[in-house]
């Protein structure tokens, strides 16, 4: 049985990916299990400098999952490179590198700063994050900022680029059909839904920020839609996540057309669900004489 | 370290209160005073996290934890029974130091905060510590684990907010009339009783440790959605903590 997968110029042993902000720099699984069984893996959001985040309250829980406004707390690429790389090249495991900004120029020396690092397989850009010089407004939300931060990023490496859908916008197949004809060679959807909870005796917010992202089980219904949508919309490949727990949640969005799935929130409950993702996909396929797990991959029966 | 833990016991105490028993000799073995156990309450999506909880005591294999039904995961946790196995992962997270530097330890426990003083008393009671110790509460409805300190041989001084049982008052006011130079002050509480212990022995140029218990995530220090303010930047409660100095922390 061949559980092989690519997501563009990047080949996976495995679909199973962890995503980002969800499984810290990788090196803090190291305990759990060897990261070099795993698909993939994509690193906490890096910007170019060491960010505090925001001010607690940073996450509550919500129905069937959870909200948060960590304000991409992170040590900085530098500190990654030397600090964490070292540790993860040991792995035979693809790093992908997430990263964000808050304005273009802010990305693009975020990836020029990247480009020197070794042993990053590929990038993930995060474009849900406040355009800070425009307004405030996120640059996954508006299509023209959005093709033009990804146009200018493109610009400056040939390292694989993966682009990181927000949910927060109306149609999510329209912008995964803009980022590819900026020419990207991955898409991975879902980022967290803008959310919010209030306390009723304070009238506040629950998060300090206000607002944050809504993720985990709760969502992967809406997830798995979305990415069904981006991939038909779509030649690249598309990774898909939003509320995996265990190895039918993630068959569902390889069925909806994901080549590739991140684990995300569940890394929180069970650090060490992907590998139980992983031994269920494997089942999935033994029990259904699959022989090549990418048959699986779009292959949904549309009534 | 993750395992299914077998339920030995789970007891009701009174009111709101319980004390859930683990049979486990590598928690056991492992575990030290102020760490916690990060506890999935059942095994489904809702509630989703897990929900952390310090150990109260340690008996050959058998591991207490004294808690307080507040909400749908302590609820659930209450209807859990005896030969049922339930998922913990830990012990996680600091401890409080015994290496007390030729101080006299004072022990201050708030609610359900007391939890984790029981095991760190015990602990200074078999290295021949002797300590003072002041535990307070809303009201007498609210009193408990005082039989268990006792049993140990520990002297408690109790204070309830409204007087119905103990001295009436806070424990800072009763802190604040016994501080010494000498002593060390550990404590466990809501937080606006620790900024208030804090304070009181930052003015008295008391060394303090405190336990936050705040609201948790992954509670192993990757989501960072734990942090409490500190003068070196925001300090994760589960893995930098739970016990901190007080004076690196900014209340
Ligand atoms: C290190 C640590 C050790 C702890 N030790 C114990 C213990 O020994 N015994 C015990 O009973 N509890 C302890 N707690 C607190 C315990 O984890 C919470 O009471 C529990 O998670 C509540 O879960 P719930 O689902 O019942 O309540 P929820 O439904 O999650 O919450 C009910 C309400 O309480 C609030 N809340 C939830 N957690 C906390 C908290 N930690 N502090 C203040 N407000 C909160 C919520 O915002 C909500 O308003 C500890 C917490 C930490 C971080
Ligand atoms: C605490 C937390 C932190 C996150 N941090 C990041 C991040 O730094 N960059 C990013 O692109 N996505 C981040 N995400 C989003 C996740 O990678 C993922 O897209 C989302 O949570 C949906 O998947 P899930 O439901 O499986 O968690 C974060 C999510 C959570 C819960
Ligand atoms: S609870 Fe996740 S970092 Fe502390």
């Amino acid at each position: 049985m061949d559980l092989r997968t690519d997501i563009g110029k990047i080949l996976l042993k495995n679909p199973v990916m962890v995503a980002s902000g969800t499984f810290g720099y990788g090196v803090e699984f190291e305990g759990f299990f060897d990261l070099g069984l795993l698909g993939g893996i994509s690193v906490k959001g890096l910007h170019l400098n060491k960010r505090q985040g925001n001010a607690p309250q940073r996450i509550m829980e919500t129905p069937c999952g959870m909200l948060n406004a960590i304000g991409l707390q992170g040590i900085g690429i530098e500190a990654f490179s030397r600090e964490k790389m070292p540790v993860l090249r040991k792995y035979d495991v693809p790093i992908i590198v997430n990263f964000w900004g808050t304005s273009t120029e802010e990305y693009e020396k975020a990836v020029e700063k990247l480009n020197d690092v070794e042993g990053i397989a590929g990038l993930e850009v995060n474009v849900s994050c406040p355009n800070i010089k425009e307004g405030g407004m996120t640059f996954g939300t508006d299509p023209k900022v959005l093709s033009q931060l990804i146009r200018s990023i493109r610009k400056k490496t040939a390292l694989p680029l993966m682009v990181k859908l927000s949910p927060n916008v109306t149609s999510v197949g329209e912008m995964g059909h803009i980022v590819e004809s900026e020419g990207v060679d991955s898409i991975s959807l879902i980022n967290t839904f803008a959310a919010m909870m209030i306390d009723v005796e304070t009238r506040k917010p629950v998060l300090s920020n206000g607002v944050g992202g809504l993720s985990g089980p709760g969502i992967r219904p809406i997830a798995v839609k979305m990415v069904w949508e981006v991939a038909q919309r779509v030649k690249i490949p598309v990774i898909g996540m939003g509320g995996i727990m265990n190895a039918r949640d993630a068959l569902e969005f390889m069925i909806a057309g994901a080549s590739a799935v991140q684990i995300g929130t569940a890394n929180f409950v069970n650090p060490r669900i992907s590998l139980e993702v992983i031994e269920g996909i494997k089942d999935y396929c033994l029990n259904h004489e699959i022989e090549d797990v990418k048959s699986l991959i779009g292959s949904l029966k549309m009534p | 370290m993750i395992q299914e833990c077998l339920i030995h016991e789970n007891r009701h105490l009174k009111g709101r209160f319980y004390i859930l028993t683990l049979k486990d000799s590598q928690i056991a073995e492992k575990a030290q005073p102020g760490q916690f156990l990060h506890i999935q309450v059942q095994s489904s999506i809702q509630p989703l996290l897990r929900r952390p909880f310090s150990i109260y005591r340690l008996r050959d294999s058998f591991v207490d934890i004294l808690y307080e039904v507040i909400g749908e995961g302590t609820h659930i946790l209450s209807l859990r029974s005896k030969g049922e196995y339930i998922n913990c992962h830990g012990p996680l997270g600091n401890c409080f130091s015994d290496d007390l530097s030729g101080k006299h330890p004072v022990l201050v426990g708030g609610g359900i905060g007391i939890a984790p003083l029981l095991f760190f008393g015990e602990r200074l009671l078999e290295k021949s510590h002797t300590m003072e110790l002041i535990l307070g509460y809303r009201s007498e409805d609210d009193v408990i684990g005082l039989e268990d300190f006792n049993q140990s041989g520990m002297n408690v001084e109790v204070t309830t907010n409204d007087g119905s049982y103990g001295y009436k008052g806070f424990v800072t006011d009763l802190l604040k009339d016994q501080l010494h130079k000498d002593h060390k002050v550990f404590a466990c509480g809501p937080i606006p009783m620790l900024k208030a212990v804090s304070d009181l022995c930052s003015q008295h140029e008391v060394p303090c440790d405190v336990s936050i218990h705040n609201f948790m995530g992954c509670g192993f220090g990757v989501c960072l959605g734990c942090v409490f303010p500190s003068h070196k930047g925001y300090q994760r409660v589960c893995k930098d903590g739970p016990v901190f100095n007080a004076s690196h922390l900014i209340f």
